[in-house]
């Protein structure tokens, strides 16, 4: 287990460190960036007028990012802030340090993709139940197509549905703004629902296949009866592999924040990034990129640390898969 | 009255408009005490057979005629009724025993299912029983791994934990189906005698399900050899040499390797397997047989040839006596390890 | 001593011409209704994006101010916007851009996932190991941010959406043609072609390649419109195509500016790019059926 920790955590550093560098990469090749609209050679020029940088900070700026010396330093430098959270202030927010900027707008998305998961988790686990247990019933069927409709719809458009639905036809909840918990309802389910289908499905079939299995015979065999099957046996090692799945749905989830944010105008993180692409603005971009990149990578590791002190297989011998 | 009386049982699965014709007609009893063993190569329906008296099939099966377990008439029982049976009266042992325990749970919680299952002990009661099966079938150091998981055991160590868990119950009949199929050959014969002790010792009766005729001659008592989902020859174990008379078994015997005689070409049965997707029409064996006659295009019935031993087999039946080319003196002493 | 235990014979391939084997593959992919309703849909979407300039009623740009925000009529069947617009032209041209950057996309992936997935599959050892690796790291990463980095990079063109579309996620086409070429490699008859003298080359093309294209072929179905996702959803967060040449993502975002008082310019947009979506889905689902024989039994 600990030499599953050890080189979890040693794959995910690579990981960080290759994906700052391709960032950083990227940022660099573009054409018009930000400094390059508002400074021009040796930091001389500055037609950031309407930005409002003064040359003061424009200078600041330059030194802290270390953008008149080598591309390690500048990649670097930004790292290494990231790092130890002294991340500076973007081009575009001079005033505010990102830290501060990512300390107000982060929440948001984080507890916007963790609700998600939570009331997608809660409404997939008993749906997928009753369709495996009712295989092949209208139940079974119904909730199966529920389910791929839910999988195929991004979550921007189910949003649009939801917006018609719950905001204009019947008035039910607001479609725009942040003012309490109620602006959360539809961003929630639009980015649940999504979640909903395919972990439904995924327990359905994953529950049917342990249902047909041999070890399940075997209970049959010793006098146990379909309640026992299910709830002291399958249904345990249908939820142990939909564990996993939970990883890479809360990375979905969390991409899902950036569009879901934009269209119900909610303050996360999401919008700060749009914004900072949109702008060139290389600070921003790479300390939210990194951002993201890290929490997805903790949610993995997380989700996978809890399969593995679940699954015995994984917890007593150290592998996994 | 026999503990299992099988009569006119015929199966067949229903799948997606593809008809599977895997048991056509078989009659079979397990008296008290006995050991019943079916042997048969694979798709000839002996596990199918044997499945059916718990009614474990799945269910796309179709069964017809009567099978009957301890007085139960299984094929219309409830469903409450079927549960009260399995693991009580009638413990299973299945081929692979990592496939049949559950991965994610110890072999002791699993063991003691029975029992619990039942109410025939509580928790402590259900342990200590455990604890004490475990050591009869050969487990060392019981109450360490009695918490430890499938994957932590080599295959037979599982089998014998299976075992434990068939008989923990103390059931009137044991159905092992295969149980030495995946194991190493120095296992086997280890698993072997262990069933066999432990089918005498809780005076049981026990269904021996294999592809291996000198497995079965080994433990049993009489022998069904199946074919094409067919009961072709039934008789004890004893005779099993000396007075065969289906062409089918006789072939068999005859490809088996021996070794009071120098090693050269074994003989084999030409041929294939029954169609089962067809409904069977005439004797089984009909394309392989080199003595067939035109009775044989149909069905040919069990027929009494001699004190518990029955054939179908026209030739037979209409006592047809050819001088058997495959008949030998000498016998399987050969292939078999010595009595258990 | 044991004695072994006789086999049978293994049951036999039936031959069976190509023919047959079409019609049952036919069977039981139309034996789910949806499958063939969400085919006929596609064929009909592909039809209408390569007749465009026939099937519209009005240019998709032409902006015509003395009948902006009408409702669904005879004349716009579905309505105008903001511009007068005719939105049944706009939503056309709109699908035509998904699915070039849905297909064209796919292309890219399958290129390479082919390439790098059958070279891991088939050489092994360091160079699977390496590739492998890469392909684990790209995992990890956000993609959907990716995407948005390299557009911002790039342009806004649909070449440059294209890429920024297909620069992660080909690494899901990599994996399942890998696992597909080892499995397919280590059966029997690879090895039986491989005792025969067929080169590396010939086991490829002439084996490994035909025979792992089921899963291949289903994850393209599913890959298209997750490319088409990713496409809309670069254009409502603004980054996508540029307008005023309209996009799906385009006509939602300004569709939902509006919804309180035109609702109709959110409806059609939606729900054609949801029955888009939802019709590759079918199809999928029903090659899976088709190639799946595990639970096609």
């Amino acid at each position: 287990m600990v030499r599953f920790v050890v080189r979890r955590l040693f794959f995910m550093a690579l990981t960080f460190l290759v994906i700052s560098l391709v960032t950083f990469f990227l940022m660099k090749a573009a054409p018009g960036s930000f400094l390059a609209m508002n400074v021009g050679v040796n930091g001389a020029s500055f037609g950031a007028d309407q930005y409002q940088v003064s040359p003061q900070v424009m200078q600041a700026i330059i030194r802290h990012y270390h953008l008149n010396q080598p591309w390690y330093f500048q990649w670097w430098g930004f790292v290494q802030g990231f790092i130890t959270l002294h991340m500076g202030t973007s081009f575009e927010y001079p005033t505010t340090p990102t830290m501060t900027l990512i300390r107000q707008t982060f929440p948001v998305s984080l507890s916007l993709g963790l609700i998600s998961v939570a009331v997608g988790l809660s409404v997939a686990i008993p749906f997928g139940i009753i369709a495996a247990v009712r295989t092949d019933t209208w139940v079974d069927s119904a909730a199966m197509l529920a389910a791929m409709t839910g999988t195929a719809i991004p979550s921007y458009v189910i949003a649009v549905f939801l917006i018609l639905l719950f905001g204009v036809w019947f008035h039910i909840f607001p479609i725009l703004g942040y003012q309490g918990p109620q602006y959360y309802v539809l961003p929630v389910l639009s980015l649940s629902i999504p979640m909903i289908g395919a972990s439904s499905r995924y327990l359905r079939n994953s529950l049917i296949e342990n249902l047909h299995s041999e070890y399940v015979i075997a209970i049959y065999a010793r006098g146990g009866s379909l309640r026992q099957a299910i709830f002291g046996n399958a249904l345990r090692n249908s939820l142990l592999p939909l564990i996993t799945t939970v990883g890479p749905q809360l990375a979905a989830l969390m991409m899902g924040t950036v569009f879901i944010e934009e269209m119900f105008g909610l303050p996360g993180m999401g919008h700060i990034f749009v914004n900072a692409a949109g702008r060139r603005d290389y600070p921003l971009i790479m300390d939210s990129a990194l951002l993201y990149a890290v929490v997805i990578m903790l949610m993995n590791f997380l989700v996978d640390i809890v399969y593995g002190v679940l699954d015995p297989r994984i917890r007593k011998s150290g592998r996994m898969g | 009255m026999d503990l299992v009386e099988i009569e006119g049982l015929r199966i067949r699965f229903d799948a997606d408009g593809q008809v599977v014709y895997a048991v056509n007609g078989i009659d079979l009893t397990v008296a008290e005490g006995q050991v019943v063993g079916v042997v048969g190569e694979s798709g000839s329906g002996k596990s199918v057979t044997v499945t059916s008296i718990p009614r474990l099939l799945p269910k796309t099966a179709r069964c017809e005629g009567r099978v009957r377990f301890d007085g139960i008439d299984v094929l219309n029982a409830s469903a409450a009724q079927m549960r009260a049976i399995r693991g009580r009266s009638v413990g299973m042992i299945f081929q692979n025993p990592l496939a049949y325990l559950n991965p994610t749970r110890t072999i002791g919680s699993q063991l003691m299912e029975p029992l619990l299952f039942h109410h025939l002990a509580g928790y402590q009661e259900a342990r200590r029983r455990g604890l004490e099966m475990l050591e009869r079938v050969g487990i060392q150091n019981p109450a360490a791994r009695f918490d430890n998981y499938p994957f932590e055991f080599s295959g037979g160590m599982l089998q014998r934990v299976l075992i434990a868990t068939a008989l923990i119950a103390a059931p009137k009949l044991v159905i092992a189906d295969e149980p030495t199929t995946s194991l190493d050959v120095t296992v086997q014969a280890q698993i072997l005698r262990l069933l066999k002790t432990m089918q005498r010792d809780l005076k049981m009766s026990m269904i021996f399900v294999t592809h291996d005729l000198a497995v079965a001659a080994q433990v049993s008592d009489t022998i069904y050899v199946m074919y094409g989902g067919t009961v072709v020859e039934q008789l004890n174990a004893a005779d099993l040499i000396r007075a065969h008379r289906h062409p089918y078994l006789a072939g068999l015997l005859d490809s088996l390797p021996r070794l009071d005689r120098p090693v050269g070409r074994l003989p084999f049965i030409p041929g294939l397997p029954v169609d089962t997707r067809q409904p069977l029409a005439g004797c089984p064996f009909f394309d392989r047989c080199g003595v067939h006659t035109d009775d044989c295009h149909t069905l040919p019935a069990l027929t009494t040839v001699g004190p518990s031993h029955r054939v179908a087999c026209w030739r037979v039946a209409g006592e047809l006596v050819v001088t058997d080319p495959t008949a030998k003196a000498g016998g399987l002493s050969g292939c078999i390890p010595e009595s258990l | 001593m044991q004695a072994p235990s006789w086999t049978t014979a293994e049951a036999r391939p039936s031959p069976g011409s190509a023919r047959l084997r079409r019609s049952r593959t036919w069977r039981r992919f139309s034996k789910n209704r949806l499958s063939v309703i969400g085919l006929a849909f596609i064929v009909a979407l592909v039809l209408s994006a390569l007749l465009a300039n026939q099937l519209t009623p009005y240019p998709p740009l032409a902006p015509n101010f003395l009948a902006i925000y009408q409702p669904p009529s005879w004349q716009h069947w579905l309505g105008t916007d903001a511009l007068g617009r005719d939105m049944l032209s706009r939503v056309i041209y709109s699908l035509r851009n998904a699915c070039i950057v849905g297909f064209g996309a796919e292309v890219v992936e399958l290129t390479v996932g082919l390439l790098l997935g059958s070279t891991a599959g088939l050489i092994g050892g360091t160079v699977d190991t390496i590739l492998m690796r890469v392909v684990d790291v790209v995992y990890g990463f956000p993609s959907f941010l990716f995407s948005i980095i390299l557009v911002v990079m790039i342009g806004h063109t649909i070449l440059a959406i294209l890429i920024a579309v297909s620069a992660t996620s080909w690494v899901g086409m990599a994996r399942i043609v890998r696992s597909q070429v080892i499995q397919v490699r280590q059966s029997a008859y690879i090895e039986h072609a491989r005792q025969m003298g067929a080169s590396t080359w010939q086991t490829l093309v002439r084996y490994v390649l035909p025979n792992s294209m089921g899963p291949v072929l289903v994850a393209v179905t599913f890959g298209i419109p997750a490319n088409m996702m990713s496409e809309a959803a670069l254009s409502v967060v603004g980054l996508g195509i540029q307008p005023p040449t309209p996009d799906l993502g385009e006509l939602i975002i300004i569709g939902q500016g509006s919804v309180l008082s035109y609702p109709y310019l959110l409806i059609w947009p939606a729900l054609l790019f949801a029955l888009t979506l939802l019709s590759f889905s079918f199809v999928g689902d029903g090659l899976r059926n088709v190639f799946d024989t595990k639970s096609g039994r």
